[in-house]
């Protein structure tokens, strides 16, 4: 296997998402807190975060279905969402959730719902990056985790 | 020595211990690992209701609580608010919400901090200085409280206009022992830079509290520590009834009570927790309505009801220490503005009280748990009678018993926190070997302590105090295990307690629970104004007669760790106070029954015995120390 091309394919998928605005500071909070003893750890957060933030938008979407003039409800949700973003620097995602908890106060039923599909899609390509990012860090060997490019 | 002062500063802030309450899985695993990085013990929780109960259960546990603003169980506000009234632990707010509003909101609900998400590790290395300030702000408050009453009153008057800030009404004025507790902290464990730079603050208000409480007249220049027993709350509380809450006045009560010797400012401090005590109880009745208890099977949610809706009057009542009738007036009083909600609600002191042995009545005890408290009442079906003590292998059984039907009954409905809550909660459940007598009020004014004078050979410590270390505790090991739990129950019954201490034969017990009973009351709305032990900031007056434990030695006649605390804390917290050297044992818990807190899980006492690390121990505390219950790990645990 040629290592040194996987890492530098983790190494740029990693850059992108940072420039791109996929990722911010946060993660490269999340990437300082790995280390020997737990050396997964970021891809194990980044794995808890879609997994529950699938649950959370799963709610968000029954509440959208079933009571969509239930603002508070929607804000609330969203909310959790937004922290749960913040926490692992999913910035774009983290973006969307602000617009959407902006037309919850508008009361902007349309708007929520166009902002959550933004959102839902935001999610899914970040999953997606983030996992073939990992994919590649994982076949790249322990040797090259996460490391934080010097800033 | 210069290594071991060298040691203690490199260590220092290491070994602070945390709890984090998020319900965002994310974010709190993601603060977990940056305490952890921080060296800090951290504890996660992802429901409010079991992060409460948790804390209850073993305030000493911890040294700071960081808390999510928006949890969907629990408004992280309603959580700040409870922890720092009954545990008077420093609590940091976080959300990503930013607006200042919110900010302010959390300022005003006494959050010594505020962070907003994404938390960063720079701030976070900087928590422990909350832990510090409130401890040092705690002695000098203290420290300068019973030095003069100029200062006191001021504290009184700062809690009265300020009742929602944690920080003010934890700083009652005579709440001395929360001070040294606030110092204690440093049990032996690892953290040797907690621990000696909190004994060293604990020493010099122990000095300082010990000196008020050996002397009893309020007129010397130290100003001594009332304890609030049963019997003079009760004066208290008839006082406030005949006056009426609203027109209630420190003056007026004072004269009503005609207390040779109690000043206007004990009162006044001690009718600012017990209205504290009342708006949890209103406030939280709304806010959790009360949910039936499902462990209290006969007992009847409402107070009034049964004698077990408030287990702390009923013992109280069965121990004599309370007229019956003033234990209805009272009830009646206390509980009609709230709608006759159980008060318990909040309290649910994680102790479901594991009474060893007989404990049928255990069940009546329970206070109803709470929506807000996962409170698993263990010991529904304690065998009814109990003769003697049960030898631990009849308590294991019994505790596991009782886990057992902590389990069924958490299964059912109650909010208990699951171990996916990350909150790994065994049921608490406090073993006490105190006789039957102690869980059903209806026992005999033995109760626990006469009980546990019989089971001398269950190994209680009938030493002085020396609660701790009764070998009956239930082997303290298993003990401190089955306080563990998360949910505490609404043992803050505890008044099984009694259990382990002192093997006076004294009554006393009783006082333990009579004090409990009291404290439950009042626990029950969290009132806890103390966060500490009950630190009642009254003051403990040690007591002599206390051998017989009469209900202030809440604290200690409950060997039982967690009773203590929580019982006595739970509730207002008043009971703790007599001293006496029977009562020694006691003392931790409960003195004062401020409000503190209730429940100081049995475990807590137990562990401290067990583990003299996180608590002071017990047996390192003399027999001076008991005046001042706090000292018993609980407060100072940090």
């Amino acid at each position: 296997m040629d290592y040194v091309n996987i890492r530098r394919q983790a190494a740029s998928i990693r850059k992108g998402l940072f420039d791109q605005g996929y990722l911010d500071e946060q993660f490269y909070q999340l990437e300082d807190l790995q280390d020997d003893a737990s050396p997964n750890f970021v891809d194990e957060v980044v794995t808890l975060f879609f997994r529950d933030s699938l649950r959370l938008m799963a709610n968000i979407d029954q509440a959208l279905d079933k009571c969509a003039k239930d603002f508070n409800k929607l804000d609330v949700y969203m909310q959790q969402l937004k922290g749960s973003c913040t926490s692992i620097g999913a910035s774009k995602m983290k973006t969307e959730c602000t617009a959407f908890r902006d037309y919850c106060r508008d009361e902007n039923i349309e708007g929520c719902m166009r902002s959550f599909q933004k959102l839902k899609r935001e999610h899914s390509v970040l999953r997606q990056k983030l996992e073939s990012y990992f994919q590649q860090l994982r076949q790249a060997g322990p040797i090259e985790c996460a490391t934080r490019p010097s800033k | 020595m210069d290594r071991a002062d060298a040691d203690e500063e490199v260590q220092f802030p290491a070994g602070l211990r945390v709890l984090v309450v998020d319900d965002d899985v994310t974010c709190l695993r993601v603060l977990q690992a940056m305490l952890r990085k921080c060296r800090y013990e951290v504890t996660t929780c992802s429901q409010a209701t079991a992060a409460l109960a948790l804390l209850r259960e073993s305030r000493d546990s911890f040294h700071l609580v960081i808390s999510d603003v928006h949890m969907p169980d629990m408004d992280g506000f309603k959580l700040l608010e409870l922890v720092g009234l009954e545990m008077d632990l420093p609590v940091i707010m976080m959300s990503a919400d930013a607006r200042t509003n919110i900010v302010m909101k959390g300022i005003k609900h006494g959050a010594c901090d505020y962070l907003i998400k994404p938390v960063r590790m720079e701030e976070l290395k900087n928590i422990w200085q909350h832990v510090v300030r409130k401890k040092w702000t705690d002695n000098n408050r203290d420290v300068e409280h019973s030095g003069s009453f100029e200062e006191g009153d001021r504290t009184i008057h700062n809690n009265n206009t300020n009742i929602n800030n944690n920080n003010s009404n934890k700083r009652v004025a005579e709440d001395a022992e929360y001070a040294s507790s606030a110092n204690d902290g440093g049990a032996p464990d690892g953290s040797g830079g907690w621990k000696s730079s909190q004994k060293k603050k604990r020493c010099t208000v122990k000095e300082e509290e010990e000196g008020e409480t050996e002397s009893a007249d309020p007129n010397s220049s130290k100003k001594p520590r009332v304890v609030w027993s049963v019997e003079l709350h009760q004066q208290f509380v008839n006082a406030v009834n005949q006056l009426g809450i609203e027109k209630a006045v420190p003056k007026r009560i004072l004269e009503l009570m005609n207390v040779p010797g109690l000043t206007r400012e004990n009162v006044a401090s001690h009718l600012q927790k017990f209205r504290l005590y009342l708006k949890r109880l209103s406030g939280v009745t709304q806010h959790h309505p009360g949910l039936p208890n499902p462990f209290c099977g006969p007992v009847s949610t409402n107070i009034k009801g049964g004698p077990l809706g408030r287990l702390d009057f009923e013992t109280l009542v069965a121990s004599g220490h309370i007229p019956p009738q003033a234990l209805a007036a009272f009830e009646e009083e206390l509980f009609t503005q709230n709608g006759s909600k159980q008060p318990v609600r909040e309290i649910a002191f994680g102790q479901p009280l594991l009474t060893c042995g007989p404990p049928t009545t255990l069940t009546r005890q329970f206070p109803q748990s709470n929506s807000s408290n996962i409170t698993i009442n263990p010991s529904l079906d304690m065998p009814s009678s109990f003769s003697n003590w049960p030898s631990n292998n009849d308590l294991a059984q019994i505790i596991h018993h009782q886990q057992q039907q902590q389990q069924q009954v958490v299964g059912s409905g109650v909010s208990v926190p699951q171990p996916s809550a990350s909150l790994n909660v065994q049921p608490s459940c406090l073993v006490i070997p105190s006789s039957q007598q102690m869980n059903t009020y209806q026992s005999s004014e033995n109760t626990i302590l006469a009980s546990q004078s019989q089971s001398q050979g269950s190994g209680f410590q009938t030493g002085r105090g020396s609660l701790v270390q009764s070998p009956m505790m239930l082997p303290s090991q298993s003990l401190s295990s089955l306080q563990r739990v998360g949910p505490s129950s609404q043992s803050y019954q505890v008044k099984q307690g009694p259990s382990v201490i002192t093997s006076q034969p004294s009554i006393s017990g009783n006082s333990g629970y009579t004090n409990a009973g009291s404290v439950v009351d009042y626990n029950n709305s969290l009132i806890s104004t103390q966060p500490k032990n009950l630190r009642f900031g009254v003051g403990q007056i040690v007591d002599e007669e206390l051998n017989s434990m009469t209900a202030v030695s809440n604290n200690n006649s409950f060997s039982m760790p967690g009773m203590m605390s929580g019982m006595v804390n739970s509730g207002f917290g008043f009971n703790g106070a007599r001293m006496s050297d029977n009562n020694r044992q006691g003392r931790r818990n409960n003195l004062g029954f401020v409000g503190k807190g209730t429940c100081l899980p049995s475990r807590f006492a137990v562990d401290e015995i067990e583990s003299p690390t996180n608590l002071p121990n017990f047996s390192q505390i003399g027999a001076g120390d008991l005046v001042n219950p706090e000292n018993f790990g609980l407060d100072g645990q940090i």
